[in-house]
């Protein structure tokens, strides 16, 4: 069995390909346990989680104002903790606002083994393997582990690729390999 | 006997040794005893030095009618405290002040006019008022020019002044503009009358106990010192004393002349001879100081000039030798002499009425000194100075015996801010009667200032020239003039902030870092110019360096803009680009007049794709300093993301028009007038970047990308082999040769490129380049890449290139899928 290198978004963010969007955006929840919400959902720590707090499917909405590329998103839970209230099957749905949402990846997850961070990277493409556009990403938890009623959510973290634009001739200066280039891209 | 109000007089001795609480609580008490336009005036004084301004404020503020001083000080509080419209009130009584009311103002201020004038000008500058704030730093300047702010000012502003004319002391009549009436702790020179005793003695009642007038501080250091120092203690008494006649000291209370000496006594290196700082006085030819039996040091003074006078020889030559153009004008600032000339009939008063005359100065010339001390402190620069344009008749002038004590004491006086300088005694050859002394010597005495400090004036010359050429980006010219000052001065930290600037401005990041990292070896608290040398290591990349800047800074000091400033470079490269925005934020609200903190803060939301945040950091950039180049290439940049292509070329060329010497900003009008489809100027502009910056591999990418765009194949190869030889490992090189060969058809050539290209960058910095071996050659001309903007394609990762076979045909034919 081939152990898989544990995500790590924040690597990938400190690479400078990628950048965390979700600053940008507007979270709902469906329910929340009072002092268990968004804010401990972004908060940056591990230790802090949302509960949820009614009927399945629990819902995480995560608005943009602008229609954004996002490639991956990265879900923290933690099933040691958490047990059954650790979702096993979230369904992410994007599209343009609440009436027009698609599904496009179901992730079912196994009882991670112990040890493991917590992480679960998903990857964001559509049909062509690119990041996907849209103004609205739903993540949808439509079942916890041992039949468990609420869910508990310890971090969320949503990436978009640096690169936006391709045809846009700033883009020329940001890309150089070497410093002896880079040095002098730019006016700073 | 003089007798000085002990409480006014207890209060200044407190602040001048910066003890603000008692003086505080003292002049409180006096203020409520005694409500005089002098008391009052002592009272905001205490309180601004303590520093609180806004206090002094508020107390000043209601009072009808001011003394000038008064109304100066009222002035400054309101423009510390941005209340521009009152401190212009306050300062000239009209709202509004045209520049015809300066001459208004020079007559009402007297000798504070040139400080009145400089706070006119700030408060014109900050009102938005730019030629009239012009015109008063002129006219201050012109008064005073020891005010090198009013020079820096102006540069900054975008005019060009001439620091030859300014830097000027020919047109003064005297030199109270410079340095005001009350002084204290500065040297200065006694030019004693050549008297018979009888005088002397009269005089004696005249003159306050030398022990006021002699600092005690210094220790006595060489006894074969010639000179008499007279360092008045810094109290209004050295005035008085001063305005006596400046001379008649009774011997029996003289001390003997102390001096502190830096460096060991016997060290002499002829090449510091300082040119200023030091008074040298013309009138002294060989000591004829037997008249003055009295003087002690007399006789040692001949002694030692005899020894003195036959080391004159060797020193003489060296000094030449090493100095070719050596200005001889070893002086020192006077104080006495400044008394001198203000009136030349107060001498003959002096016999008339002493007490009265003196108690009406001691209550109204109640100036510290340090108030009048906005000129730079001469006395500090003790250091020689060999500018290439003084001639050698100044040398000539100089006595012999001057200059010998001079060669052995000066050298110890280097680059020390000690005020111990030695000075020779001063002789002056006049008639007997005191005011024909007076008269002659006024005019002595002001030349006698005059060429001390001419020294100075020659530095800052050089100096202004320097700043000037730095101001308008002629960077070449500013290194070149730096580099011929003294090497006394040009180890200074100044000079190596400007030099860093300098390199920085060319874009030459590693020659800046190299002067930047001296400064902080020399200096490491430092903290002014450090923003500059952050961004210069973030140019380099360099991150450890930057982080351990941006750790000693942050201990340091926190209160300062520029310490949040370097933080936020330091996480920036580190593409933290949240946790810099957020320190970016903490430097502007630390100094919101700092526009380069809001430049940087566009950069970071440029960078974070939030561009109307970047574009609002951007204008107040620009409000702060209209010249602030990189702000206007700021705003370019959000216009050359939007692709509103017309608008970047605009702001790239204000951009331009301020620093034209900048090859990046070239480069980005060449790219832009490609996209906006003019070849022509793209190639023109790319050629003139190469012109100027031959180091730019930049430019020679672009037109080489714009020969590719436009079918000039072997051109575009030309230039990509130069560039290979220039940088042999950036990738991007590659990756276009590469394309240039496959549009050629030589797609051996072009897959050779490719792998090349790879290898040097396997994640494929410019996003995932996706080029398989095997369709490449099928490929027709279907790939619509433009060389303007590499498509989206992906490098074959090693183990990837079997995966990415199959999409790789789709992949190339989405380029414009995901235009906005």
């Amino acid at each position: 069995m081939s152990i898989k290198p544990e995500p790590d978004p924040v690597k990938n963010e400190r690479s400078g390909k990628v950048r965390e969007v979700g600053c940008h955006a507007i979270w709902s929840l469906s329910s929340c346990k009072p002092g268990f919400g968004v804010d401990q959902l972004r908060d940056e720590r591990c230790d802090t989680y949302w509960q949820s707090d009614g009927q399945l499917p629990h819902l995480v909405n995560i608005q943009f104002q602008r229609k954004t590329t996002v490639s991956d998103i990265y879900i923290y839970t933690d099933y040691k903790l958490d047990e059954s209230y650790t979702p096993s099957r979230i369904s992410i749905r994007v599209g343009t606002h609440f009436n027009d949402l698609q599904e496009i990846e179901v992730i079912i997850l196994s009882e991670p083994s112990d040890g493991v961070s917590g992480w679960v990277h998903i990857p964001i493409k559509d049909l062509s393997e690119k990041p996907i556009r849209m103004f609205m990403v739903q993540i949808a938890v439509t079942s916890n582990h041992q039949n468990g009623r609420d869910t508990h959510m310890r971090q969320i973290k949503i990436h978009s690729p640096s690169e936006e634009n391709h045809n846009v001739a700033i883009n020329n200066f940001n890309n150089f390999s070497t410093v002896d280039f880079q040095q002098f891209a730019t006016i700073r | 006997m003089i007798v000085q109000e002990p409480v006014q007089a207890a209060i200044w001795h407190c602040l001048n040794h910066y003890d603000f609480s008692d003086a505080i609580f003292l002049s409180e008490r006096l203020y409520a005893e005694v409500k005089t336009d002098d008391s009052l005036f002592l009272l905001a004084t205490t309180y601004y030095r303590s520093g609180q301004i806004d206090h002094a404020y508020y107390i000043l503020k209601d009072k009808s009618t001011m003394s000038s001083q008064c109304r100066y000080l009222l002035s400054s509080c309101a423009f510390e405290m941005q209340k521009y419209a009152e401190a212009e009130m306050a300062l000239t009584d009209t709202l509004v002040i045209k520049s015809t009311n300066f001459e208004e103002i020079i007559e009402e201020y007297e000798d504070q006019a040139s400080f009145a004038l400089l706070l006119l000008a700030k408060i014109s500058a900050k009102t938005g008022r730019r030629q009239q704030a012009i015109d008063a730093y002129k006219r201050a300047l012109k008064i005073n020019p020891f005010l090198w702010s009013c020079f820096e000012s102006m540069c900054n502003m975008g005019e060009k002044p001439n620091a030859s004319t300014y830097f000027q002391l020919s047109e003064l009549e005297n030199l109270n503009q410079c340095h005001g009436k009350n002084l204290s702790n500065i040297e200065s020179v006694v030019l004693t009358c050549n008297q018979t005793n009888t005088p002397i003695q009269e005089n004696q009642a005249y003159i306050t106990t030398p022990q006021q007038i002699f600092s005690n501080t210094y220790a006595p250091v060489n006894n074969i010192n010639p000179t008499k120092i007279c360092t008045p203690e810094d109290s209004p008494l050295a005035n008085p004393l001063c305005l006596s006649g400046f001379s008649m000291l009774p011997s029996s209370r003289i001390k003997l002349p102390r001096f502190k000496m830096i460096d060991s006594l016997n060290t002499t290196s002829p090449a510091t001879t300082p040119s200023f700082g030091h008074i040298v006085d013309d009138f002294m030819s060989t000591p004829n100081i037997h008249s003055q039996p009295n003087f002690v040091e007399v006789t040692e003074q001949k002694s030692f000039t005899k020894k003195m006078r036959s080391h004159v020889g060797n020193l003489l030559v060296r000094k030449e030798a090493i100095l070719q153009n050596s200005k001889p004008v070893f002086s020192q600032t006077g104080n006495v002499n400044n008394t001198i000339p203000m009136t030349p009939s107060t001498p003959a008063t002096v016999s008339s009425g002493p007490n009265v005359r003196r108690s009406s100065r001691l209550f109204s010339n109640s100036y510290s000194v340090k108030e009048n001390n906005k000129s730079p402190n001469r006395n500090k620069f003790a250091t020689p100075k060999s500018p290439s344009r003084k001639t050698k008749q100044r040398l000539a002038k100089c006595s012999l015996n001057d200059f010998n004590s001079y060669m052995d004491l000066n050298t110890k006086n280097r680059l020390k801010k000690e005020k111990s300088e030695t000075v020779t005694s001063a002789e002056l050859k006049t008639n007997s009667a005191i005011t024909n002394l007076s008269a002659n010597s006024n005019s002595n005495a002001t030349q006698l200032q005059k060429q001390s400090a001419e020294g100075l004036m020659c530095l800052l010359r050089d100096m202004g020239q320097a700043y000037l050429h730095m101001s308008q980006y002629n960077c070449k010219l500013a290194i070149e003039e730096l580099n011929q000052l003294p090497p006394h001065q040009f180890q200074t930290t100044w000079v190596y902030s400007m030099l860093g600037l300098a390199y920085f401005e060319m874009t030459d990041y590693e020659n800046a870092v190299k002067h930047f990292s001296e400064i902080r070896s020399r200096e490491p608290y430092r903290i002014k110019h450090m923003d500059i040398y952050s961004t210069s290591l973030w140019h380099l990349q360099k991150e450890v360096t930057l982080s351990a800047l941006a750790q000693d800074l942050l201990q340091l000091n926190k209160n300062s803009a520029v310490t949040w400033i370097v933080s936020g470079n330091c996480f920036s490269l580190h593409k933290e680009h949240d946790t810099a925005i957020k320190f970016l934020h903490r430097a502007v609200q630390v100094d919101p007049t700092l526009p380069y903190a809001y430049t940087l803060l566009g950069h970071e939301y440029i960078t974070t794709e939030e561009l109307d945040k970047a574009m609002s950091c951007y204008r107040n950039a620009i409000r702060l300093d209209p010249r602030h180049y990189n702000a206007w290439f700021g705003i370019g940049t959000i216009y050359s993301k939007q692709e509103r292509y017309h608008l970047a070329e605009i702001n790239y060329n204000k951009a331009l028009s301020i620093n034209p010497h900048s090859s990046v900003i070239l480069c980005h009008i060449g790219v832009v007038q490609h996209s906006l489809k003019k070849i022509e100027k793209a190639l023109s502009t790319l050629n003139s970047a190469i012109a100027k910056e031959s180091k730019n591999p930049l430019c020679k990418f672009h037109r080489a990308s714009i020969y590719f765009a436009i079918g000039g194949h072997t051109e575009a190869l030309k230039e990509l082999e130069e560039l290979k030889d220039i940088v042999p490992k950036e990738s991007l090189v590659y990756y276009l040769t590469g394309k240039v060969h496959k549009k050629l058809g030589n797609t051996d050539l072009a897959l050779m490129h490719f792998s090349w290209a790879t290898d040097l960058d396997p994640k494929g910095a410019s996003g995932q380049i996706k080029e398989a071996f095997d369709p490449s050659i099928g490929r027709t001309a279907a790939d619509t890449d433009s060389p303007a903007s590499p498509p989206v394609e992906e490098y074959p990762s090693e183990g990837n290139s079997v995966h990415h076979d199959n999409t790789a045909f789709s992949a190339l034919q989405e380029d414009s899928d995901d235009s906005l």
